[in-house]
């Protein structure tokens, strides 16, 4: 038998600080000691990558397969976005301390149901550090 | 059930930054584990297997020769060992031994080297032992040598540090490894703080100090260089690759010594200051911005107040760290053609709701500004920037 391992979540587009809740199933072949659910963001794009956990659940089971309730409150901030040089994106990962057994469950966090999208303007024209010595002055 | 949906991801230049970062990790990795081997193995692990393989070696009496603590000089400082040599007999043959111990660096310390010496004075008999299978290999003493004690724990580090490198740039570190440690994160105020007057991202002052540093410490490096160069005119022979190559770095600390000048006359600039009725406005919010000027706007040719939001992204680039930055919203507040007979004035600043807050993590940021920009005909600009914070839309 193939390792499952599942989050189930009635929607993924969740509004910041809203708690919301959902399942965790697994069937694997031999007992996980540690189911571990974490919620967390990180970073992609030009940057080098930032992540953080904010929250994490765990279960100790010596059963093969089962099903566990969660619930998680989501902070305020911050939220999921797409940028010309970063993008933030939160995820639920679900993972067994004995096994390599692993399901990542991509979500976003904001205000209207989408990733905050981020437009590059165009750059101001700069003036060159030497241009105070031209002529001009206020009369 | 749970929906699957891609999210669209920023690219720019992602993949060929993964593909240098994952070159210097590897450099990194091998060098660090490589050069911890190294020095693991011929201070600590030979010296230490070399001692314990000892322990059949023969017992004979040995006479000593000479008997001194020897001094070599080095750019680190000054490191001393015992050299002390010994003939004795073996198998029927005489045979001659220089080695002590199974220790072959040198150290600091002296004090610990003459205490040893000291007790093989010349033409004393002390016992030796002797390889059975190597008669010409002979030690007066077979511990283990101390420094072996502190040389594997601290070599190790760097094979530990070097091997994390590796393994982790070629993905070979368990997952759950890598996501443990959190990328420091400052949490964006959630709370409004009320009126605040707004502080300058860097002071007039702080730049005269930043300038008159680099100045000092560039033209501090190229002066030795350029006194070289104007001794060899001096003394007739001129270095001519020497003055070639000088040049740009000549030119670069004229740059730096005129950036002095230039930041002491911004110092004399009427200063632009802002006070927000809500210093840490939310997205969807409008706020009043109150500016005034410090000293009359006669000289001022053209003011401009901004509100500005960038991303910066940092990265490495080889061995150095490198910031991007793209700015994602501009909104002129305030545009003034020959402001003389204006001092200050009040505005109206809404930020926009489908926006994003301000972020402030590791290497990514999201960064909000008023930028207040004074055009001044042959004289240093006011350029001042205000960073605030923008806070997440409140929770009903």
């Amino acid at each position: 038998m193939d390792d499952t391992i599942f989050i189930d979540l009635a929607t993924t587009e969740l509004q910041p600080g809203q708690q919301f809740s959902g399942k965790i199933l697994w069937a694997l072949d031999k007992a996980p000691k540690e189911v571990e659910l974490t919620l967390g963001w990180s970073t992609e794009g030009r940057g080098s990558t930032d992540h953080k956990i904010e929250a994490e659940l765990s279960w100790t089971t010596e059963a093969t397969s089962g099903e566990e309730p969660f619930e998680f409150t989501l902070p305020q901030a911050p939220y999921s976005f797409d940028g010309p040089l970063i993008s933030l994106s939160w995820e639920l990962t679900l993972s067994v301390k004995k096994g390599k057994a692993r399901q990542t469950l991509p979500i976003i966090v904001s205000p209207n149901a989408q990733a905050i999208t981020l437009t590059a303007v165009a750059n101001e024209s700069k003036r060159s550090p030497l241009s105070f010595l031209k002529r001009g002055a206020i009369r | 059930m749970a929906t699957f949906r891609k999210t669209r991801r920023a690219h720019s230049n992602g993949k060929a930054n993964k593909k240098a970062g994952k070159g210097v990790g590897l450099l990194f990795g091998c060098m660090f584990f490589g050069m911890g081997a190294l020095f693991c193995w011929l201070g600590g692990l030979n010296p230490l297997f070399k001692s314990l393989g000892s322990k059949d070696w023969v017992e004979v009496r040995c006479v000593i020769d000479s008997s001194e603590v020897e001094h070599h000089n080095s750019s680190d400082g000054s490191t001393y060992s015992v050299e002390i040599s010994f003939h004795y007999t073996a198998q029927g043959q005489r045979h001659q031994s220089d080695t002590y111990n199974f220790d072959t660096g040198s150290s600091s310390g002296r004090d610990g080297k003459a205490e040893v010496v000291a007790r093989y004075p010349v033409g004393s008999k002390h016992p030796c032992w002797v390889n059975p299978e190597d008669p010409s290999q002979a030690v007066l003493s077979r511990d283990i040598p101390g420094s072996v004690y502190f040389i594997i724990p601290f070599t190790s580090v760097f094979m530990v540090i070097g091997l994390i490198a590796l393994l982790g740039t070629a993905g070979l570190l368990p997952e759950k490894w890598s996501f443990k440690f959190n990328s420091r994160h400052k949490r964006v105020a959630t709370e409004a703080v009320g009126t605040q007057q707004l502080k300058p991202r860097s002071s007039g002052l702080g730049k005269v100090f930043g300038v008159t540093f680099a100045a000092c410490f560039w033209n501090g490096i190229v002066s030795v260089f350029l006194f070289q160069v104007i001794k060899s005119y001096q003394n007739g022979h001129p270095n001519w690759f020497l003055t070639l190559f000088l040049i740009p770095f000549v030119l670069i600390g004229i740059a730096l010594i005129f950036g002095i000048f230039h930041s002491l006359l911004a110092l004399t600039n009427p200063k632009i200051e802002l006070a927000l009725s809500e210093s840490s406005p939310a997205l969807g919010d409008s706020v009043q911005l109150e500016w005034s000027a410090t000293k009359p706007l006669t000289k001022v040719r053209h003011l401009k107040i901004t509100l500005q939001a960038q991303e910066a992204a940092t990265y490495r680039r080889g061995t150095n760290s490198v910031t991007d930055h793209s700015t994602f919203h501009r909104d002129i507040l305030l545009e003034l053609d020959r402001p003389a007979a204006q001092q200050r004035g009040t505005l109206e600043v809404t930020i926009p709701a489908d926006s994003m807050h301000s972020f402030d993590s590791s290497h990514n940021k999201i960064i909000w500004q008023l930028c207040v920009d004074g055009e001044i005909p042959r004289f240093p600009d006011i350029k001042n920037v205000y960073p605030i914070t923008i806070r997440p839309i409140p929770l009903s």
